[in-house]
């Protein structure tokens, strides 16, 4: 063991310049073998200590430009109603007894996915496709039955004469 | 009285207040690892902004994730200087020297032989892996690691606490 912590594995874990396979062997290690896991803080401790020899104080206004994207960062995230945020929590309403929500009271409008607004228009264009067949045929075949009725009346004055 | 203002905060300013807490602990640390590096306030500044803002955004990894919150932290801001370390022609160890010269920094890196300066400057400041270093300096990978593992007992004699392992 001390061999793999004189390798200076560790080393190159803390200043984050192993490989992912390297990195997983040393936290496997480390789990594993508690000397490896001293080693490992004295390094971090040492780390610090590298850090705190060239600290500077930050100006006096980054906090609050960090504070600001972060705030920015959350009103982008979009966030699912608390009310299923935790599937052990029951869903407040108005009776106290009921599982169900009252979604209905609530909005009158509703959310669909984006990808309904293609499947629509596409059942508003065969709509429209079916609709001129429909006109087309309607007058084709009131055409035909007026055809029949003239035919029908010029053979039976065919028939008279 | 603590407790009972937890619970009034949302899940939002809970992650805030305790970035924060990282930041106030941290933050001079850190800014002082990436001016060096980048030799530039203004630019340090903007990294790490960066490197806190990611902090936020992956707050729930960040925690999980094993070791000391600062190696975490710089770990980000190693990932956050990654264009900036690509940017680098070369690993200029005496213009690193010359930047940290007069810092407390510097009577460690002034201890350390030639090829001990060139591989933690090289890693430290140039975010180079040992593959980089060992085809650079014309070695091989672990003689590279041994190599870091002597430049950090240099730095842990000198700041005196002598119990190397």
């Amino acid at each position: 063991m001390q061999e793999y912590i004189n390798s200076g594995i560790l080393e190159t874990y803390v200043l984050g310049c192993a490989t992912e396979q390297e990195a997983k062997e040393v936290l496997y290690m480390m789990e594993k073998h508690p000397e490896v896991r001293d080693a490992l803080r004295e390094l971090e401790a040492d780390m610090e200590r590298i850090a705190g020899n060239m600290a500077i104080t930050p100006p006096a206004g980054t906090w609050n430009k960090i504070e600001k994207e972060i705030d920015e960062i959350e009103l982008r995230t979009p966030r699912e109603p608390a009310i299923y945020s935790d599937p052990g929590q029951k869903a407040p309403s108005n009776k106290p007894t009921s599982d169900y929500i009252d979604i209905e009271s609530e909005s009158t409008h509703m959310r669909v996915h984006k990808g309904w607004k293609w499947v629509l228009l596409a059942i508003f264009v065969l709509g429209k496709i079916f609709l001129g067949f429909a006109i087309y045929y309607y007058f084709e075949s009131r055409q035909a039955k007026e055809q029949v009725q003239d035919l029908k009346t010029e053979l039976k004055q065919l028939k008279s004469n | 009285m603590n407790t009972r203002l937890q619970h009034l905060q949302t899940p939002a300013q809970l992650k805030t207040n305790a970035v924060q807490g990282l930041y106030n602990k941290y933050a001079g640390l850190l800014l002082g690892y990436i001016d060096s590096v980048v030799n530039d306030g203004e630019q340090a500044e903007k990294y790490l902004i960066e490197t806190f803002n990611e902090v936020a955004m992956r707050f729930e990894e960040f925690s999980k994730l094993q070791g000391s919150e600062y190696c975490k932290l710089q770990l980000i801001a190693r990932k956050k200087l990654w264009t900036f370390f690509n940017s680098l022609q070369q690993c200029d160890v005496a213009e690193t020297i010359k930047k940290i010269a007069g810092s407390a920094f510097d009577k460690h890196i002034s201890q350390m032989s030639d090829m001990q300066q060139k591989v933690f400057c090289g890693v430290h400041y140039h975010g180079k892996n040992t593959a980089t270093l060992a085809a650079e300096l014309n070695t091989t990978e672990p003689e590279i690691r041994k190599v870091l593992k002597q430049a950090f007992s240099i730095i842990r004699n000198n700041s005196g606490d002598a119990g190397v392992y």
